[in-house]
């Protein structure tokens, strides 16, 4: 029966692919509480003596009423009432420290596993972040975690304060009158088949709606960024009946839950009341009136009873949704933790010391998945203070190549070496200082200026950053900002345009001093006095006048035929493999050329 | 507060009824401890038992009728909830179809989402439930307190001293909280755009090998909600340990006074079980009283930037009486003596233009980032009203005209080539949503657009955006500019719209540009003059003027900025060699 009362759920699940048995999963979960046993098993404790307390209350009350109200007799009365406060006071001094301690528990628990999903998600490899969107990882962090921390304090109390208050419960009554307790318990399976079979389907439901909400939402925000477009076709109409549709979606789901939901605690009301007039009636009839059976504190104690009976179990009944949402939660969080980082230091990696900058290719392959080689075959090398050229289609692998120098992935045959060091064999944080990289689409952080800048750096001082800014010519266009270099970029750097943005980013690779240098052309065309800068820009980064080193290595997944012209060496690509090397001079007078061919069709552009 | 009401009007007949069933509810709540008062005094004290039947009918007949009232009442209450929420979502998404783009400049997607979803939800539950709920809790309270007083006025005068002060500790503690709330709010979403930063720029952190200075940085920002949340933990523990704890003191203090009463022969038994169901139940209606009563202020302002919204004035609309006209456009274009400044800037951004395009002509704006090249093209769609001159479509001032049979004419490409989360055919036919298919390949077939829409997973159907696959800037552009062209528009506005497409295909979608520029008039913003070469005519801004006009050859043969420009790419020779490629698709909502 319990499992077509619950079947709701197992369909709420479906999609997600097979994971771990529940049990594994939910002692893996548990395990998060061991270093906190104690505090837990003490505050546990407290909830335990606090809960025994108050169910004690109506107890207390009918010996006030029978022993003493009802029949007339003061002595003793002052006493027991003192005693009924004081007990209070016990309990609420209990519910303080009680609530004060879990929740620090609590947190505890949360900021660890926050650090620990940080930790790991920022050691995962590229290969990880490129496949995973952004919103999916934030919500192990922020939803899921405190899914996981909710259910290991307060879901763990709450089971163990309605376990422990329902038992005493049935003690207690059974201590009054054990024929009227059973009577009285006779409604809970009705109570309890009334949990099972709706808690599951409002979850279900409101699942749903939220589901609706979010489709909703995301139709919203996107008409509202895109409302410049919706004006310009004209497209008011289609719209408004599109926005309409969504709306009643919503509404349709939300009343179909609110239907189903607003019998709930009404069909509670019925059993709770249905057996307490039971109670009264049997035990009025069978057991007459005023004598052992109803007196009056009974009657006063059996209606608090069955209150604090009804309560505690309406919730646990609950307590399958809470499991089956937070196994859910768990499987996403563990798998997150399980994903293992695809690039990882070697047991013995050596810090790589400084370098010079000769990076050499020795027979490299290379392939995203298994069944296709994005490289194959790739061998070369560059020396010291080299500018390459990475020339080629989309999809020819040029982005690969240079990824692979700085290890954001491994190659999959072969062997990459910076210095005579097999990249593989040197810490990752060592290798990567020593590049550096700029994208085609600079990220900004949302943090000043100044910290951009000195991003790679985070001591460099403020002169240093100035310096580091006018070679990279944005020292003239970040004065002009409202806060200069103290201004916070928006999300993105949103303020910026791209050229600002990329000159921005070249600053920073300036002051980061690396040897090596990984830069990505922007395709996208910027006015032509920001396209001078940004050369400019390029030419200093590559020139390194103040390092004592002298030029840095620079391989360029270069658009522009300037660069491409004063490479040292261009590496023309075409799937996954080089097809030419050389110079511009070289390569462009090969009869037959692919490079040839590409010069060619670009001068006919003009 | 009247306005707000305005939006229950047209529910009024279910807002009655449902403070009809409220009031209804508090009686029925009122009623069962008097039932238990004469099941206590007749029965049990008076030994009546022949009573006790018809007692606990009583009871439980209250108990069904309370269940069905609870039904309806929760069933009416969202059901009126969802109908006040459509209609103000409804009425602010009408606002926003009609605000004009001077007041998508000003405001963010974020903070407007915010208007549309949490003020209004704030809003549904002020005039759902708060409002009928607090009336439900006051007449509870008044009820309650007669019937408290008809069992024992020394009682009813005892309980109200806690009762009082525990309403007044409820009301002040939410107020004493609201503020460290909202803070707490903030701290969150710091939290979460920390986390979004690291994550989103995870390739520069791993880069600049500054994974544990991206840790520090979260870290920080965990700590920080964590501290704030404990302070907020603290702070109402404090508050809950004497609210919740007053209502069993209260008791006590009632048990232990009516005791003697009873015990004395001034009171009944019964009464004093009554009076302490009575003042448990009128204390738990002071209380979410206290609380509501704060919420009443919080959903005030949120219902305030709702009105805010409403009450934004649209600049531009169609006028009263449009000129009508007749059939399709020439398309000719003037502007005469025409000046615009954007409001949050002091400079014009254009000034004194005088141009004229014939119809079918075709023109390109060249200048400098800022110049004011996109501000003049959107003139002609009445995107802005100049703020002098005037701009003539076919003869006739634009503000004349009817606003939608006036763009329907004009297909605008923009810069940013913004999409939909929609199939790709979906997005082509946007201006003409019944477009049949072959029309659709058409248009994108001119736009250079159908050989890669072939290659998708499911062509034409593929979705795009949200849980769709993403889309380099070049195709992106080319999705943009087949849905200009479907709309067969006698103006088409081009506004830098090739400059992520790669040389190659640049070059065709030229020649394709140039057959469905025949007979239209085009304007073509552009910064490679590759593209700019085949107008017609070429005007130069420069800081909101035309500084130099003519075609191609006589331009490159002055001395002035077009020159200047022409020599610079040529050296630089700055043309992508390759395709574009792919970066983060910028479809919106993702």
């Amino acid at each position: 029966m319990l499992r077509s009362l619950v079947k709701p759920l197992a369909r709420a699940g479906q999609d997600e692919p097979p994971s771990s048995p529940p049990r594994h999963t939910l002692s893996r979960l548990f395990s998060y509480l061991r270093p906190y046993r104690l505090r837990m098993l003490v505050t546990l404790g407290i909830y335990v003596v606090c809960v025994t307390l108050a169910q004690l209350y109506p107890f207390v009350d009918r010996k006030l009423i029978d022993e003493h109200i009802a029949v007339g007799n003061p002595d003793g009365f002052l006493p027991l009432l003192f005693l009924a406060v004081v007990m209070h006071a016990v309990n609420w001094g209990g519910v303080y420290v009680r609530s004060h301690l879990i929740q620090r528990i609590s947190w505890d628990i949360l900021v660890n596993l926050r650090q620990q999903l940080f930790r790991h998600v920022a050691g995962l490899s590229f290969k990880f972040h490129e496949n995973e969107p952004v919103g999916k990882t934030m919500t192990r962090f922020i939803g899921d975690a405190s899914t996981l921390n909710d259910f290991l304090t307060n879901q763990v109390a709450n089971v163990v304060n309605d376990v422990m208050s329902g038992l005493i419960v049935i003690v207690l009554m059974f201590a009054i009158n054990p024929t009227l307790t059973l009577i009285a318990l006779c409604m809970l399976p009705v109570l309890t088949v009334i949990g099972l079979y709706m808690r599951p389907r409002l979850y279900e439901g409101w699942e749903r709606v939220r589901e609706n909400m979010t489709r909703f939402n995301i139709f919203l925000a996107e008409n509202i960024a895109g409302m410049r477009v919706i004006q310009a076709f004209v497209r008011e109409n289609v719209n408004l009946g599109q926005f309409q549709a969504a709306n009643q979606r919503v509404v349709t789901e939300w009343m179909k839950v609110i239907g189903l939901q607003s019998w709930f605690s009404p069909l509670v009301e019925i059993t709770r009341s249905t057996a307490l007039v039971i109670v009264l009636f049997i035990a009025a009839n069978r057991l007459g009136v005023g004598g052992e059976a109803l007196t009056v504190g009974t009657l006063v104690a059996f209606t608090a009873y069955i209150n604090n009976l009804w309560a505690p179990i309406s919730t646990l009944t609950n307590m399958y949704v809470v499991l089956q949402a937070t196994l859910a939660s768990a499987d996403k969080v563990f798998q997150l933790l399980d994903t293992q980082p695809t690039v990882t230091d070697a047991p013995n990696a050596v810090a790589l010391p400084p370098i010079k900058g000769e990076i050499v290719f020795d027979h490299v392959y290379f392939g995203y998945d298994e069944s296709r080689n994005a490289l194959e075959d790739v061998s070369l090398r560059i020396e010291p203070g080299q500018l390459v050229a990475l020339v080629g289609q989309t999809g020819s692998g040029k982005t690969t190549l240079a990824s692979l120098v700085c290890r954001f992935y491994d190659v999959t045959g072969g062997r990459i070496t910076v210095d005579g060091y097999d990249v593989r064999a040197v810490t990752q944080q060592s290798l990567r200082s020593q590049i550096g990289v700029v994208l085609q689409e600079p990220f900004i952080f949302s943090d000043t200026i100044a910290n951009n800048i000195r991003y790679g750096r985070p001591d460099a001082t403020m002169e240093e950053v100035i310096a580091a800014a006018r070679q990279a010519n944005c020292h003239d266009f970040i004065m002009q900002l409202s806060d200069g270099y103290e201004t916070v970029a928006h999300e993105r750097g949103s303020q910026f345009s791209v050229g600002q943005r990329q000159l921005l980013s070249i600053a920073r690779a300036i002051l980061a001093d690396p040897r090596v240098i990984v830069l990505d052309e922007a395709t996208s065309a910027v006015d032509t006095e920001t396209e001078r800068l940004i050369q400019d820009a390029f030419e200093k980064l590559m020139a390194a006048e103040d390092s004592p080193h002298g030029r840095r290595t620079a391989i360029v997944i270069a658009h522009r035929l300037s660069t491409i012209r004063k490479a040292d060496q261009i590496i023309v690509l075409k799937h996954g493999r080089i097809v030419e090397v050389g110079n511009h001079q070289t390569l462009v007078n090969k009869p037959g050329g692919y490079y040839a061919a590409l010069v060619r069709a670009q001068a006919t552009g003009h | 507060m009247p306005r707000l009401l305005a939006f229950l009007k047209p529910h009024r007949k279910l807002v009655i009824a449902l403070v009809l069933v409220n009031f209804f509810l508090s009686a029925m709540l009122i009623v069962a401890p008097l039932v238990i008062k004469a099941i206590v005094d007749d029965v049990i004290g008076a030994r009546r038992l022949e009573l006790l039947l018809p007692y606990l009918a009583l009871l439980l007949l209250v108990t069904g009728a309370r269940a069905a009232a609870t039904y309806f009442y929760s069933y009416g209450q969202n059901a009126l909830g969802q109908l006040v929420m459509t209609d103000v979502r409804a009425a602010l998404y009408r606002k926003l179809l009609v605000l004009p783009y001077s007041f998508y400049d000003k405001e963010q997607t974020g903070r407007l989402m915010s208007r549309v979803s949490s003020d209004v939800e704030s809003t549904r539950i002020f005039l759902s439930q708060i409002l009928v709920e607090s009336l439900n809790h006051a007449t509870t309270i008044v009820l309650a307190t007669i019937a408290l007083f008809e069992q024992s006025i020394v009682l009813a005068l005892l309980a109200a001293g806690p009762m009082v002060a525990s309403g007044l500790a409820m009301y002040f503690a939410h107020r004493r909280l609201s503020e460290p709330w909202a803070l707490q709010h903030q701290l969150f979403a710091k939290m979460s755009a920390t986390l979004q930063d690291s994550l989103a720029g995870v390739k520069v952190v791993k880069a600049f090998a500054q994974e544990a200075q991206e840790e520090r940085k979260f870290m920080a920002t965990v700590a920080e909600v964590r501290d704030g949340s404990l302070r907020i933990n603290d702070l109402w523990n404090r508050r809950w340990a004497v609210i919740g704890s007053i209502g069993r003191f209260m008791q006590l203090l009632m048990i232990g006074v009516g005791g003697y009463m009873v015990m004395g022969g001034s009171l009944t038994l019964g009464a004093l079980v009554a009076a302490i169901s009575l003042s448990l139940l009128l204390l738990g209606a002071v209380n979410a009283l206290g609380t509501q009563l704060n919420a009443f202020s919080q959903t005030a302002t949120a219902s305030v930037r709702i009105f805010e919204l409403l009450d934004e004035p649209v600049t531009i609309r169609s006028p009263a009486r449009p000129q009508r006209l007749d059939g399709e456009l020439r398309g000719e274009i003037e502007f005469e003596q025409v000046s615009f400044s954007y409001p949050t800037s002091r400079a014009n951004t254009l000034q004194d233009i005088n141009l004229r395009i014939p119809a079918g002509s075709s023109l390109a704006v060249v200048g400098a980032t800022g110049s004011g090249k996109s501000t003049l093209v959107h003139l002609i769609g009445r995107f802005y009203d100049p703020t002098a001159g005037r701009v003539l479509v076919d003869g006739r001032d634009v503000r004349t005209l009817d606003l939608a049979e006036l763009r329907r004419q004009i297909g605008m490409v923009a810069q940013d080539a913004l999409l939909f989360s929609a199939t790709i055919a979906e997005n082509i036919a946007f201006g003409r949503p019944d477009a049949p298919r072959e029309a659709i390949e058409r248009a994108a077939k001119l736009a250079q657009a159908h050989d890669f829409i072939v290659k998708l997973p499911d062509g034409y159907d593929t979705k795009i955006g949200e849980r769709g696959i993403g889309l380099s800037g070049g195709q992106r552009q080319r999705i943009a500019i087949a849905r200009a062209i479907l709309l067969d528009p006698r103006i088409l506005i081009l506004d830098d719209s090739m400059s992520a497409v790669d040389a190659e295909t640049e070059k065709l979608l030229q020649a394709a540009i140039r057959t469905v520029m025949q007979g239209r008039t085009t304007i073509l913003i552009a910064h490679r003059l590759s593209t700019v070469e085949q107008a017609d005519h070429i005007i130069v801004l420069r800081g909101g003027r035309i500084v130099e006009q003519g075609t191609h050859v006589e331009l490159a043969r002055s001395s002035g900025y077009y020159r200047h420009v022409l020599e610079m790419q040529r050296m630089s020779a700055a043309e992508t060699m390759s395709e574009a490629l792919p970066i983060t698709p910028q479809v919106v909502g993702v």
